[in-house]
């Protein structure tokens, strides 16, 4: 059974980043096969340089680079997305692949539940 | 086939084209809510759009009727919650766009 | 086949609270089995015990006890993000020294791992958004 995961929130503005990376989390603690979509606003999730501390929240970038040591290695982000918002300095993301709006559209198709957050 | 939800108006291009992106030949749209305002619009919608693409177009009548949206406009499905749970189940999974 | 549903938005500030009630209570009525309804995010707010709407307005808090009455139905609110949202059960108004709690009977307050296990055990998961 594979979850694939959809973030589209920008991080710091609504709590929907943190939202859904804690179902991120959860789903690898019961060691389900999770897969994490970065499309839209969640694109700003990716930019290097955070420093969330200045408006007393956790540091979201900090929190994406530890979840391959949780078992969550399936991480992707839609290259169109992050072109539009020319964004060029991503953090430390070597397990983060960017993929098409084809390659995305297969992903929709083949993942057993999609929750979009 | 995947069933899609959408529950906001036109103006939310960005939801839209999300879905535009996104939906297949084989999958069904329902519009809930807010997106119910839509099936007056599809008559107009580029090449691209979700409209043109999807196999089936549903609207939840109470949606519709509490917004006076048309009941006859063409190519529309109006469907009650009974027939959505059931839609629910006949696709392979469905993928809210909110 | 049974189905679980995930409610994000709260009653009464947007539409999806009460679609999601609409939808859980179609497939009750066809015999279809719901294995679970969890409320994440601000859907949370469907288990305010203190929640008042006016009396000539739907009331969407009873409405989920009464379905739950009805058909036996799990309606868990995560923890985490009732705790966040200031909704608590006796249990944690206890362990966080608390003078009350408002948590409405029939909600239980459970982690994400109920999420999870109603993806890995339901047939479909549909969510209702803000």
């Amino acid at each position: 059974m594979s979850i694939l995961l959809v973030q589209q929130s920008a991080p710091y503005g609504n709590s929907s980043a943190k939202e859904a990376l804690d179902i991120a989390l959860s789903a690898a603690t019961f060691e389900q096969d999770i897969s994490i979509l970065f499309t839209g606003d969640a694109c700003y999730q990716l930019m290097a340089n955070q420093n969330s501390e200045k408006i007393d929240q956790k540091n979201i970038s900090q929190m994406l680079k530890a979840l391959p040591i949780y078992g969550i290695e399936e991480m992707y982000v839609d290259e169109d997305c992050l072109r539009k918002r020319q964004i060029t300095h991503l953090t430390d993301s070597s397990s983060i692949k960017k993929l098409s709006k084809t390659d995305i559209k297969k992903m929709y198709q083949s993942a057993d539940t999609v929750i979009r957050l | 086939m995947i069933l899609h939800t959408i529950n906001k108006t036109s103006s939310h291009e960005s939801l839209n084209q999300q879905l535009s992106d996104t939906v297949d030949a084989c999958d069904s749209v329902i519009l809930i809510e807010n997106g119910a305002y839509q099936a007056q619009q599809l008559t107009s919608t580029p090449v691209n759009h979700w409209s043109q693409t999807a196999k089936n177009i549903y609207v939840l009548e109470r949606d519709a009727l509490a917004r006076g949206v048309s009941m006859s406009i063409d190519k529309i499905n109006y469907i009650d919650y009974t027939k959505f749970v059931e839609l629910s189940l006949l696709h392979d999974k469905v993928i809210s766009w909110y | 086949m049974n189905i679980s549903i995930l409610v994000l938005s709260a009653p009464y500030s947007s539409q999806g609270a009460y679609s999601a009630y609409r939808y859980t209570q179609a497939a009750l009525k066809s015999g279809i089995k719901v294995h679970r309804v969890f409320f994440y995010q601000d859907g949370v707010h469907a288990g305010a015990n203190l929640a008042t709407p006016p009396q000539d307005e739907f009331n969407l808090y009873t409405a989920w006890q009464d379905l739950k009455l009805e058909y036996e139905l799990d309606l868990v609110v995560c923890i985490a993000a009732a705790a966040r949202r200031g909704l608590i059960n006796a249990a944690e108004a206890k362990r966080h020294n608390k003078q009350h709690s408002n948590l409405a009977n029939g909600f239980e307050l459970s982690g994400l791992g109920q999420l999870v296990e109603a993806c890995a055990l339901s047939d479909r998961l549909v969510t209702f958004g803000y």
